[in-house]
């Protein structure tokens, strides 16, 4: 699949994004007629209150769900044609993800975990990038170690380096250090930022923190379902 | 990604979902290969024998001697031609006296298959033909019973004969597991000579052929319209096994008791993989972010799904074959027949059963782990359904009668099994609902917090407890019945005998003995119950319309097919003016010493046969028969431990035949010298003693205890893994309960005390339901089998509510004990 989708200088281009779900007798609006464009390279910030649709929105742009009503087209790729089998590989080849609740797999060790997203993607010398991966988020003489026996900091640490593994075009990231201490997240930051700038990545990051918010080169502010540029 | 399968595998595999899914298959295989393979032993060794099963190609069977030239036929024919002559007997060694199973046989005995003989108790068996005139042979167990060897002397009727071999093998051996004689093999020039050949004795005469197919042909068709309805023309196929219809239902129960296990472990295997499927869901969602394509998942669970199923059918078979052995050399002794080893239908039956069960158990669960969706890593409330619960619902049920379906070979027998066993279910599940209902309205009264939570849970977890309560429930009722039927309901049976009742039965008294042989009762004191005349007749017709003579129901023959049902066998028919107490007139009226050939039936008889007053018999009797009419109906006490008949004539029909007589007496302990001397003195006479008759059927008791157990054993294992299952995905539930009330103060011995109190209560209800159906089925057992008066058992109320909470709760400590040993900090790392 690589090659396949051909890298444009606007990298994600979502247009007229509506989402609208069911809830009991009445409709839900969680997206209300969004807009963005993120150029290659840029990193944008999504920030909002709770329940604003930040998240949604993320989820939309990097092909986890569908909009009800849009275009979303990433890394020249229209997200309505392609299917479920398409998007796979698509995140595969160009995203990379860091959540909230890290989501590593519990029954495989840090190593394990990085070296998961570079043999999907059937690279040879996955353990080998792996380590090495653990090594630059400063984690290598913790490489036999379980999510369990890992503290929060590493084991987002660990989610990072699984998400650059492959060095992907874009980066989603859903608040990377909402569920860790004030230091531990600010050296997640860094590293998130100092990785990001580094490798080129596009970045789009969902956050409530302002101060986050504003190491990234624009911030869009989402309220009640819709997207506005926000003022720094 | 097969290297990080595997490390995903072996790390699985710590967790304890897919060792509960590994044990419940091993288990489903290892009973069903325990159960078909001794069943499937039994019918290979009956089908390598079925060619010389008869020991000729065609046998006329009689109780009389057939009057036609049979021998002349056969020499015509080039066929090959031997007769015997069977009749049971006393033989006595000194003093020592056993009842046998005569058979002498002519000399060039047996015409097809091999007779083994061996010339010493310890020899080799040799192939042999018939013993010469003066010798006999006989079973080995005779040889212990009369405490004799190798050329001593034993009596049979008059005539004394010399041990010289003992049977080890006889082709046409009977294969009844009850009431059989040991054999004695006698030459058939000696037969008349023992003085036991008269009128009404009991004789089974055999004439048997063989040789080419064209000659056999031949022989049926000058033969099929010469004989009479009491006489029989058997060839391989028609004389059939009198063991293969009892092993067909042998081996149906067996399975199909087995399958109570098989469901239990496969629901075992439902509760694991749904619990490690729901465990992966997560995994799943993060594998489909990370780009992975639905094949890459399948690939990766069904390497692991694979490994697990095969490794354990693999155990479950090589478990099985192990615990066969003690199991086929019970069957073996019980049925005396050596057994084949059979390899590839068990292999077959409980491979299959293994895969069938993993794939409709776990499937389902598998397919909704497939369809989770990437989104989930965002919303993990995000549940999209690709099964819906009446598809793994309808799923299951076929699965169920699939293996009801494959293990009884009978649809009309699936359906009401499948029906039969939903609606014993919800009897039960009705039964700990309202158990558990009083129980939670017990919980305000009871002033230990422990057991006020350990009620909360059960309440809580009372829907997915039902499986396990379930299983517990059926496993503790068959071992109370097991218990209860072997200790109590014999015991009752036996004292149900009152003081001084006959235990000893006469037969065979011919009537010029009758007057001597009451006045040596009278001599020694002992009464004698009636005696009653007997003739062995075969019905014929009902209203001059011919009944069937058809002896096995799966027995085809379109002639006999058509007709209306017969008895199926000759029937003992007895002469009397008189009733004893044990008879109650329920219809018509008693002819007493009126004549008019007339007949009282015995009313279960006259249903089964669909016979009313009215009616017109005919009988066989010999070459003789007998037209009578019913005259009334009879209910007949048949543990009255006295002679009692289906069919009781009046006594001018009685005339026409020769006969002899049968009667019963109470034997005081320290007798049977006296016994002794009045069979030497009429050897002719055949008593039977009824406590050996009593033995004998608690061995029977005992064999299906046996199978009980096995059962028991297993339905308690599938049960204790449910249990297992169940408490593993309740771990995560129990641990976060725990840091609540640990975080509220509750102390290690209250926390104790709420688990231990939990699973406690859980055995307790499901043994008070045990107890409660185990004393209706007792009850039924009473009424419908044993016709004993209906008990409470209270041994069952007790034994099943205690024996229940102790297994229960043994299990569930077991599994939860680790987690009592954590402090709080440990508790609250391994919730987060």
């Amino acid at each position: 699949m690589t090659g396949q989708y051909q890298t444009p200088n606007i990298i994600i281009n979502a247009e007229g994004l509506n989402h609208r779900v069911d809830s009991g007798s009445e409709q839900l609006t969680l997206l209300k007629d969004i807009n963005l464009q993120v150029s290659q390279g840029e990193s944008v910030a999504i920030v909002g209150a709770s329940g604003s649709g930040k998240t949604t929105l993320l989820s939309m742009l990097a092909g986890l769900d569908s909009p009800s009503e849009g275009e979303i087209a990433v890394c020249g790729a229209n997200l309505k044609q392609l299917d479920e089998e398409q998007r796979a590989t698509l995140r595969r080849e160009k995203l990379g993800f860091i959540f909230q609740q890290f989501l590593l797999i519990p029954s495989l060790s840090a190593l394990d975990n990085v070296m998961l997203a570079a043999q999907l993607r059937g690279l040879d010398d996955a353990k080998a990038l792996a380590a090495e991966w653990l090594e630059r988020v400063g984690l290598r003489e913790r490489a036999s170690h379980f999510p369990n026996q890992l503290s929060g900091g590493e084991q987002q640490r660990v989610a990072i380096a699984r998400a650059f593994i492959c060095q992907p075009e874009v980066l989603f990231a859903d608040e990377p250090s909402a569920n860790l201490d004030a230091d531990n997240g600010h050296r997640i930051e860094e590293l998130l930022f100092s990785l990001n700038q580094q490798l080129g990545t596009t970045l789009v990051l969902v956050t409530h923190d302002p101060s986050l918010a504003a190491r990234c080169d624009r911030v869009q502010q989402m309220a009640g379902g819709a997207l506005s540029e926000a003022r720094p | 990604m097969n290297g990080l399968s595997w490390r995903l595998f072996i790390a699985e595999l710590r967790r304890g979902e897919l060792i509960i899914v590994c044990l419940a298959i091993i288990l489903a295989v290892s009973s069903v290969w325990l159960f078909s393979s001794v069943t499937y032993q039994v019918e290979a060794a009956l089908v390598s024998r079925s060619s010389d099963f008869l020991a000729a190609d065609r046998v006329v069977r009689s109780a009389h001697p057939v009057d036609l030239p049979l021998e002349q036929q056969a020499s015509q024919r080039q066929l090959n031609y031997a007769e015997q002559l069977l009749f049971p007997t006393m033989v006595f060694a000194g003093d020592e006296m056993a009842l046998a199973n005569v058979k002498a046989v002519s000399a060039n005995y047996p015409l097809r298959g091999e007779l083994l003989i061996r010339p010493a108790l310890l020899a080799q068996g040799e192939v042999s033909e018939a013993p010469l005139p003066g010798e006999a042979w006989l079973a080995e167990r005779l040889f212990y019973q009369l405490g004799i060897d190798i050329g001593a002397d034993i009596e049979v009727g008059d005539k004394l004969l010399r041990v010289s071999g003992v049977i080890e093998r006889e082709p046409d051996a009977p294969f009844s597991v009850f009431m059989t004689s040991p054999r004695v093999l006698i030459n058939l020039q000696d037969a008349e000579a023992t003085g036991v050949i008269q009128p009404g004795s009991r004789l089974s005469y055999r004439y048997q052929f063989a040789g080419g197919e064209a000659s056999l042909t031949q022989l049926d068709e000058w033969l099929r319209p010469r004989l009479a309805d009491n006489q029989r023309l058997l060839d391989v196929q028609s004389a059939g096994n009198p063991l293969s219809e009892a092993l067909e239902r042998a081996q149906r129960f067996l399975l199909l008791a087995g399958l109570i296990g098989v469901l239990l472990a496969s629901s075992a295997i439902a509760v694991a993989s749904r619990l490690y499927c729901r465990r992966h869901y997560d995994v799943v969602a993060i594998f489909k972010v990370l780009g992975a394509q639905r094949r890459q998942v399948q690939r990766v669970y069904l390497t692991h799904w694979c490994l697990i199923v095969l490794t354990a059918v693999l155990l479950g078979l090589a478990l099985g074959a192990v615990l066969q052995l003690p199991l086929s050399r019970v069957a073996s002794q019980a049925l005396d027949l050596e057994l084949p080893m059979v390899w590839w239908r068990p292999l077959l039956v409980a491979g299959g059963t293994g895969w069938l069960c993993a794939l409709a158990f776990t499937l389902p669960t598998l397919a909704q782990l497939f369809g989770v969706a990437p989104l989930r890593v965002i919303r993990r409330d995000h549940d999209a359904s690709v099964v819906a619960p009446w598809q793994v619902a309808l799923w299951i049920v076929l699965a169920v009668f699939v293996l009801l379906y494959w293990y009884s070979a009978s649809l009309q027998l699936s359906l009401l099994l499948m029906g039969g066993g939903m609606l014993a279910v919800l009897l039960i599940v009705g039964l700990q609902t309202l158990v558990l209902r009083g129980l939670t309205r017990w919980r305000e009264h009871s002033r230990s917090l422990g057991m006020r939570l350990a009620i909360s849970s059960l309440y809580q977890r009372a829907s997915s407890n039902q499986l396990q309560l379930l299983g517990f429930s059926i496993a503790i009722m068959l071992a109370l019945l097991i218990w209860v039927v072997q200790r109590d309901l014999i015991a009752q049976w036996e004292q149900q005998v009152p003081e001084g009742a006959p235990n000893h039965f006469v037969l065979n008294i011919a009537p010029n003995q009758l007057p001597e042989i009451q006045q040596q009762f009278a001599d020694a004191e002992l009464s004698v119950s009636q005696l009653y005349p007997m003739v062995r007749g075969r019905l014929i017709s009902v209203n001059d319309e011919a009944v069937s003579q058809r002896e096995r129901s799966d027995e085809f023959d379109e002639k006999q097919s058509e007709r209306r049902p017969g008895p199926g066998r000759e029937l003992n028919l007895s002469f009397a003016d008189t009733l004893d107490d044990n008879n109650k007139i329920v219809a018509g009226s008693w002819h007493g010493s009126e004549v008019g050939a007339q007949a009282s039936v015995e009313q279960e008889f006259a249903e089964r046969l669909g016979l009313q007053l009215g009616d017109r018999l005919l009988f066989r009797v010999g070459g003789l028969e007998a037209l009578v009419t019913v005259t009334s109906l009879r209910s007949v006490d048949w543990n009255s431990m006295q002679p009692n008949f289906y069919v009781l004539m009046s006594t001018d029909v009685l005339d026409n035949f020769g006969h002899s007589y049968m009667g019963s007496f109470h034997l005081p302990e320290g007798n049977s010298r006296w016994l002794s001397g009045l069979l030497r003195e009429f050897p002719t006479l055949v008593v039977i003693d009824v406590a050996a008759l009593i033995a004998r059927l608690q061995g029977v008791v005992e064999q299906v205890g046996l199978a009980l157990k096995l059962v028991f054993a297993i339905v308690l294992v599938a049960s204790s893994l449910v249990l297992l299952a169940q408490t593993q995905g309740s771990l995560d539930e129990r641990k976060r309960q725990l840091v609540v009330l640990r975080t509220l103060g509750a102390g290690r011995a209250t926390l104790r005390a709420s688990i231990v109190w939990e699973f406690v209560l859980l055995g307790a209800v499901a043994g008070v339901v045990a107890a409660c159906c185990s004393q209706l089925l007792l009850n039924a057992l009473q009424y419908w089998v044993f016709e004993s008066p209906l008990t409470l058992a209270w041994s069952l109320w007790l034994a099943g509510p205690i024996s229940g909470a102790l297994v229960v709760a043994l299990v569930g400590a077991l599994r939860t004990s680790a987690l009592l040993k954590l402090n709080s900090a440990q508790l609250v790392r391994r919730i987060s």
